[in-house]
């Protein structure tokens, strides 16, 4: 039989991990009693989430953000050097995806004290001073984390940004929002879905009524790729957004309950939500909560995020919603990132403009070494265009390729023009300095541990692909070629149990068929012959 | 049904089902890995997915449902690519060692390869190192091998309820484990070896079989270790038993077997095996030719017949024994020694279900069957501590609550591991059971929650009982019971708000000088919520040997031949006179306990004992042991060197179930077949085949050419018994009564009557227990086992396997008690009654109450028996074993290693 969910695991976890700074045995045991679980099943829901598992050390811990971006730039071997330099002395592990805004590659160090500062910008160079301050445990050499960072506004060409934009600096919610759009809205959802249907699948089934109304709207303001996040920038810096939007588009679906996912150890953000959401919400009926989660989800996002809400295995969750997504735990949820829902008060007010319904797209544009900033874009962006997106760095390059993450997973874009897909969220612009093979390995690796392991293929494919990957760089390809990889990759992709390799596959395959001879270039080659060669960043 | 096509055939599939059951059963092969029929699918090794011709996608065939019209293509290229893919995939991180992998030609990945024709590695290996972990005396995981298909985590979960494992970790390093990584000795794991029986390559092995080689040959039998009567598939090779399995189709216990039963039986090869006669000549035991023995036994008894009268010999069957051999030697005791002096264990334990059933119903057996009880909306569990003593019919509890189907009302004066299962847990004194049962009943009465076209239709006696609960208020039984009144209300309108609502109860409600009165009393509340004659309810003594139940039926006791005929009913006696050729004694015969008493007095002179250990297992050994030794003449049929066989005259090498045709029957009166497996060691003869001998010698003919011609003289003269035959029982087993050979046997009892017409609402009243504690014996001493050993351990003690597991015994106190006697964990500790002492070790627990102790009676070094109190209830004659008197006393001279936890 199925297991019934459990929507009290997390909360009670983190409950704990607050209270208590740890989870240990006898606090696993606590709530397997009090849920009448076993405790196995307590303590393999917490593995699945590692940032939970990893208590406070005596020793420093250094996280090095292996997100799309500083991968671009070579985050692994940075990983590799600073694990080289602080054996011993620190724990240094990877982070998928630091959620504060920076500039790739970057990495936070933690002291056991509790003193924290992130780097950005990092290069080979620094890697001696960082271990040197690390060993002292002294960080004054560093400049202090940005308390409230956020992405610039910037404009395409020299266009006016949307009004939407033009309010992440200081500008209000349209007039008209309130109670009677929201009637409106749930009299003809018809408008509202279509500009969501492209955010999150099950709408457009929902759009002809073959699926019934979800229990609940999550909100997920961290988003699918934590590095660099739109959705967790715009949480922070204009809720009554997020909030209007949701409420927009919980009107449309006919659900009267909501859910803002939020990171469990960002407390300003849950409160400034809850707060809009307090202001907002009552008087239009509709129910909302809080509810704090991991970031890291190593599953389909919108089954990791349902099942974190619900209690229920990743493993047991994916088996349940296959490849249909989340709609298929009970109860359903829609999950939504707020970058998806907080325009519609704007688009629904008809000041669509040049957006969203037209051939744009409102994105977080991310160039390596630099701070992401918002643009809104042409949908499809030549590659002259796009280079005009590096125009801001001395030695840009010329761009290779776009990667564009969205709803489902992410997109590798190349050739002369970028098609960038409906409801991308953010584009990270790779340049010819980014050797594609070693960023097809820091995918792979990522999928290694970043698949709930619930099927064969999320098991094993990732890690055999990733061998392929590196005996072809290394030189020891025999018989096998990009081709037979791009192969088994999507036989495995077709084979999985839930969306998630075939949110990071499609790229992989692009990477393998379009930039073939970068899987045959030497092993130095990059950011690590770049810096024999005199330490010149790229 | 729904229509659908497979490979462009129609196929006729039933609502609900998935596409693989539905191609399966039509005829078509879809291999899975990660699939069993009796677990819930997961879909993750996706070997088994298929082409679904309307959208073109790829499903897996395990957890897709069937809709109208759907069309699937099972062998496209498409899907063999697809397939040969997922199975390369799991070998990319699978190692190749199947020449000394144990699993090696029964592992299923292997045998999925060579179909699909893959024969080495096409993808690169890699793995992160994975350990074998060794750590404990039942299996081995070696997780190099694991494929992650979750089969055992799904089965501890689903089938055993236990949920030792839980997939831990993610991506490639997901992998099963326990809780916090723990070693599966500190976690709840019951051992009942299911995930090694499932596992479908060599990750988790069970130890006791390693590297014994391919069987030769399968053989079908039952379980000899507890009443529910497990149908176990015996591995030989060679003469030896190499593995052991569950899964006879629609057998009681389906996949399931418990720890005993899947590692504990290789004591068959033991090498305490009993090979050759032993006769005491100069005081020693030595070994002795069979004539010899034999001539001289029958020599002997005939000796004593003449000399003393036919009433001083006396019989202990055994409820290890087969029918057969229970009928041949209670016959023999009537027919040819001419004494009704015949009982065995039973009276230590259900004589008092035997007694009060009978009286209340008619009929003293289970009345529904274990596989109705997941149609109980309440099941009331009252002195049974089920996932231990009846592990499987625990399984079948726990999976009842978790299907939300059930709700389990567990009454016990400990705290039990099903506990964690109910939805309602009182906890009363021990020996007051009379008290809460009634007070239960009163608030039934008052309330109005009783059945009344039940009782008018089909019972009598309500007035006199509502007149006898005056006084039974749960206000007025707490200050007895224990049991807050609220508690007992909630449990009363539970029960008999229920449609169906069954009762399960064990030695906790028989075993005391009141136990006829605590059936009587439970048996009360099944009349008035009309909780009989339908499936998911009844009353349901669990009968705790193999056959005990069996040897019951077959007359192993003093007042009643086969078939509860009674002994002084001149019709049965007749009839059974007429049958045997001889005039059969009339008067009832003595039960267990007063033989042992009668000894003493030399009133019993000659003692003939089958399989049984009075000598670990009666209370009071101390006067069992003056008893035996008073004798003047003791014979011992059995398969070891038991205690009891150490004071014989003569020992003689007897079979075990594994060696020998014939039938057990087990609690819920399922008579089901014994099949020999491998020969018996030495000399040593089948039971029946030395009763025979013995009979010959004393001028009585009884031959039988087949053990199946036996079972059906037992057919002939038992009405319950007509229509079974070792013919019938070859596909299954047959509940009784069966009373023609075309009756399918019957799984309900009481549906349209009760055998005495009416059922009786009897009044009962409580009565404190004999022995109390006072200010010299403190403590309260309660009895039971442990889910490890069983009863007297002849059998499990010599289990390689469990005795490993549990080496020795322990007394259990509660925390604050051992505090205050100065006691630490592992501590020695005297404990001494009225009527003896033993020394064992200390384990505090939390689940028993303050002033109680718990023994068990596994290890006759550290036997509660010693202290235990033969009181002995007055109508069933069971002795007082659940409660008596004890003094506790550290000793000092070391800490011993902790002992094992108590279950």
């Amino acid at each position: 039989m199925p297991q019934p969910p459990q929507p009290e695991l997390m909360p009670l976890l983190l409950e704990a991990r607050e209270r208590e700074g740890r989870l240990d045995g006898e606090t696993v045991e606590r709530i397997a009693r009090i849920l009448r679980i076993p405790a196995s099943r307590v303590y393999g829901f917490l593995t699945q989430f590692p940032e939970l598992t990893r208590f406070p050390s005596r020793q420093p811990l250094v996280r090095v953000c292996t997100g799309p971006a500083c991968a671009a730039r070579d985050a692994r071997y940075l990983l590799d050097g600073l694990r080289e330099g602080l054996r011993g002395v620190a724990e240094v592990a990877c982070d998928p995806g630091l959620v504060q805004p920076h500039r790739s590659p970057a990495l936070v160090i933690q002291m056991p004290g509790g003193e924290e500062r992130m780097l950005q910008g990092v290069t080979p160079h620094d890697l001696e001073d960082i271990a040197r301050s690390v060993r002292r445990r002294d960080l004054s050499a560093f400049p202090a984390t940005p308390e409230d960072a956020s992405f610039p506004v910037s404009r395409y060409r020299e266009e006016e940004p949307p009004p939407w934009l033009s309010s992440l600096q200081g500008g209000a919610l349209p007039a008209l929002f309130g109670g009677e759009v929201l009637q409106r809205v749930a009299q003809d959802p018809a408008a509202v879905l279509r500009l969501l249907e492209d955010a999150w699948p099950g709408l457009r089934e929902m759009a002809t009524g073959d699926v019934r109304a979800p229990a609940a709207l999550v909100c997920d303001a961290v988003g699918g790729s934590p590095e660099n996040s739109p959705d967790l920038a715009l949480a922070r810096s204009h809720p009554r957004a997020v909030v209007a939007g949701a409420a927009l588009a919980a009107a449309a679906m006919g659900t009267g309950s909501l859910v803002f996912y939020v990171p469990w150890d960002r407390a300003e953000v849950a409160g400034r939500l809850r707060a809009a959401a307090e202001e907002m919400l009552p008087a239009l009926e509709i129910g909302y909560r809080v509810f704090k989660g991991p970031v890291h989800i190593p599953c389909s996002r919108d089954i990791g995020v349902a099942s974190v809400l619900q209690g229920v295995m990743l493993w047991r969750a994916a088996s349940l919603c296959g490849r249909d997504g989340a709609g298929r735990l009970e109860p359903a949820m829609a999950v939504l990132a707020a970058a998806s829902l907080w325009r519609l008060p704007w688009l629904l007010e008809g000041a669509a403009g040049k957006g969203e319904g037209h051939d744009r797209e409102t994105l977080l544009v991310s160039v390596p070494g630099e701070l992401p900033r918002w643009m809104e874009l042409p949908r499809r962006l030549r590659a002259a265009e796009a280079r005009g997106l590096l125009r801001e760095k001395e030695d840009g390059g010329e761009p290779r390729a776009v990667f564009a993450e969205g709803v489902a997973g992410g997109a590798l874009l190349c050739g002369e023009e970028f098609a960038i897909p409906r409801g991308a969220r953010k584009v990270t612009v790779l340049t010819d300095a980014t050797r594609m093979a070693r960023w097809a390995v820091h995918l792979l690796e990522g999928l290694e541990e970043g698949c709930c392991g619930g099927c064969s293929p999320g098991r094993t494919a990732p890690a055999a692909a990733a061998r392929m990957v590196r005996s072809m760089i290394g030189g020891e390809q025999g018989k096998r070629d990009a081709g037979e990889l791009a192969a088994m990759l999507r036989e495995a992709e077709e084979l999985a149990l839930c969306p998630r390799l075939g949110e990071v596959f499609p790229a992989l395959i692009t990477c393998l068929e379009d930039f073939p001879e970068d899987f045959r270039l030497p092993e130095e080659g990059g950011v690590r012959a770049a810096a024999k060669a005199g330490g010149k960043t790229v | 049904m729904v229509e659908i096509r497979v490979n462009g055939i129609d196929v006729a599939a039933e609502e609900g089902d998935s596409l693989l059951q539905a191609a399966e059963r039509a005829g078509f092969r879809i291999p899975a890995l990660c699939h069993h029929p009796a677990l819930y699918p997961a879909g993750s090794c996706r070997v088994c997915v298929v082409e679904e011709e309307a959208t073109g996608r790829l499903v897996t065939a395990c957890d897709t449902r069937v809709r109208e019209g759907m069309s699937v293509l099972l062998d496209t290229e498409r899907v063999r690519k697809a397939r040969r893919t997922a199975i390369e995939l799991i070998f990319s991180a699978h190692p190749l060692h199947c020449e000394v992998c144990e699993e090696n030609n029964a592992c299923s990945l292997k045998a999925l390869a060579a179909v699909e024709g893959i024969s080495g590695r096409e993808l690169p290996f890699g793995q992160d190192l994975r350990t074998v972990v060794d750590a404990n005396p039942f299996y081995l995981r070696d997780l190099s091998k694991c494929i992650s298909c979750g089969i055992c985590i799904r089965a501890c979960q689903e089938v055993q309820g236990v949920g030792v494992y839980e997939m831990q970790g993610t991506g490639k390093l997901a992998r099963p484990s326990a809780a916090m990584d723990t070693s599966v000795d500190s976690s709840p794991c019951e051992y009942c070896g299911l995930c090694t029986s499932l596992c479908p390559v060599g990750a988790l092995i069970a130890k006791p079989f390693l590297h014994q080689g391919t069987e030769e040959k399968r053989v079908v039998t039952t379980c000899p270790y507890c009443g529910v009567g497990c149908s176990l598939e015996l591995r030989v090779r060679e003469n030896r038993i190499v593995g052991v399995a569950a899964g006879v189709t629609a057998s009681v216990n389906d996949i399931s077997l418990c720890v005993k039963g899947r590692f504990g039986l290789d004591f068959v090869h033991h090498r305490d095996r009993l090979r050759k006669p032993l006769m005491r000549k100069g005081g020693e035991l030595v070994e002795a030719e069979w004539e010899e023995a034999l001539d001289e036994v029958a020599a002997r008894l005939a000796e004593v017949r003449n000399r003393h009268g036919p009433q001083a010999i006396a019989f202990l069957s055994s409820a290890k024994a087969t029918n057969e051999e229970n009928y041949l030697l209670q016959k023999f005791a009537r027919a040819v020694m001419g004494t009704n002096n015949i009982d065995h264990c039973a009276r230590l334990c259900h004589s008092s279900s035997v007694a009060g059933l009978a009286a209340s119903l008619g009929s003293g057996a289970m009345t529904n069957s274990i596989s109705d009880l997941s149609q109980a909306e309440v099941i009331l569990l009252t002195g049974t501590n089920t996932t231990v003593n009846h592990p499987v019919i625990g399984q079948v509890l726990k999976q009842a609550a978790l299907s939300g189907g059930s709700k389990l009302i567990v009454v016990d004066p400990r705290e039990l591991d099903i506990e964690r299962f109910a939805t309602l847990c009182l906890r009363p004194r021990p020996g007051t059971d009379v008290a809460w049962i009634n007070a239960m009943a009163r608030v039934i009465i008052d309330e109005g929650l009783y059945d009344g076209d039940f009782l008018r239709e089909r019972a009598e006696g309500f007035e006199e009982l509502r007149e006898a609960l005056r006084g039974y208020t749960p206000e007025e039984t707490e200050e007895i019971t224990g049991i807050p009144a609220a508690g007992l209300r909630e449990a009363a309108r539970m029960y008999a708000g229920a449609e169906r609502a069954a009762i399960l109860y064990a030695m906790g409600i028989t075993q005391h000088v009141t136990g006829t009165d605590n059936v009587m009393a439970l048996a009360n509340l099944a009349l008035l919520a009309g909780n009989l004659g339908k499936g998911g309810a009844g009353i349901n003594p669990l009968r705790g040997q193999n056959n005990v139940q069996g040897a019951c039926d077959m007359g192993a006791l003093p007042n009643v031949l086969p078939g509860y005929q009674r002994v002084d009913d001149p019709e049965a006696n007749g009839k059974f006179s007429l049958a045997w050729g001889r005039e059969l004694p009339s008067t009832p015969g003595l039960s267990v306990v007063e033989m042992m008493e009668a000894a003493r007095k030399k009133e019993i002179r000659a003692l003939f004992v089958l399989g049984e250990n009075p000598m670990v297992t009666d209370p009071d050994v101390g006067h069992v042991e003056e008893a035996l030794r008073s004798l003047d003449y003791l014979v011992v049929l059995d398969i070891f060197p038991t205690e009891t066989a150490e004071l014989a005259d003569v020992v003689l090498p007897g079979t075990c179930f594994a060696e020998k045709e014939g039938t057990f029957t087990n609690t819920e009166r399922r008579v089901q077949r014994v099949r020999k497996a491998v020969e018996p060691p030495g000399e040593a003869r089948k039971d029946h085949a030395v009763i025979m001998e013995l009979a010959a010698r004393l001028g009585y003919r009884m031959v039988y050419e087949t053990v199946a011609e036996i079972m059906e003289e037992i057919a002939s003269l038992t009405p319950s018994y007509a229509g079974i035959s070792h013919e019938r029982l070859e596909e299954g087993g047959i509940q009784w009564p069966c009373p023609g050979p075309a009756h399918p046997g019957t799984p309900v009892l009481h549906v349209e009557s009760f055998p005495r017409g009416r059922g009786r609402l009897t009044p009962v009243h409580y009565r404190p227990p004999d022995e109390l504690p006072d200010k010299e014996y403190p403590f309260l001493l309660t009895t039971g086992r442990l889910l490890f050993h069983y009863h007297s351990g002849s059998l499990t003690r010599r289990a390689r396997s469990l005795a490993e597991e549990v080496p020795r015994g322990w007394v259990s106190f509660n925390c604050e008690d051992a505090e205050r006697l100065g006691l630490r964990e592992g501590d020695k500790v005297r404990l001494t009654s009225r009527r003896g002492s033993m020394l064992s070790r200390a384990h505090l627990s939390r689940r028993l109450q303050p002033g109680m102790v718990f023994a068990t009676f596994h290890f006759s070094e550290e036997n509660a028996n010693l202290l235990t109190n033969p009181a002995l209830d007055p109508v069933s004659k069971i002795p007082d074993l659940k409660v008596c008197a004890v003094k506790a006393e550290k000793v000092e001279g070391g800490i011993g290693d902790a002992p094992a936890p108590a279950t």
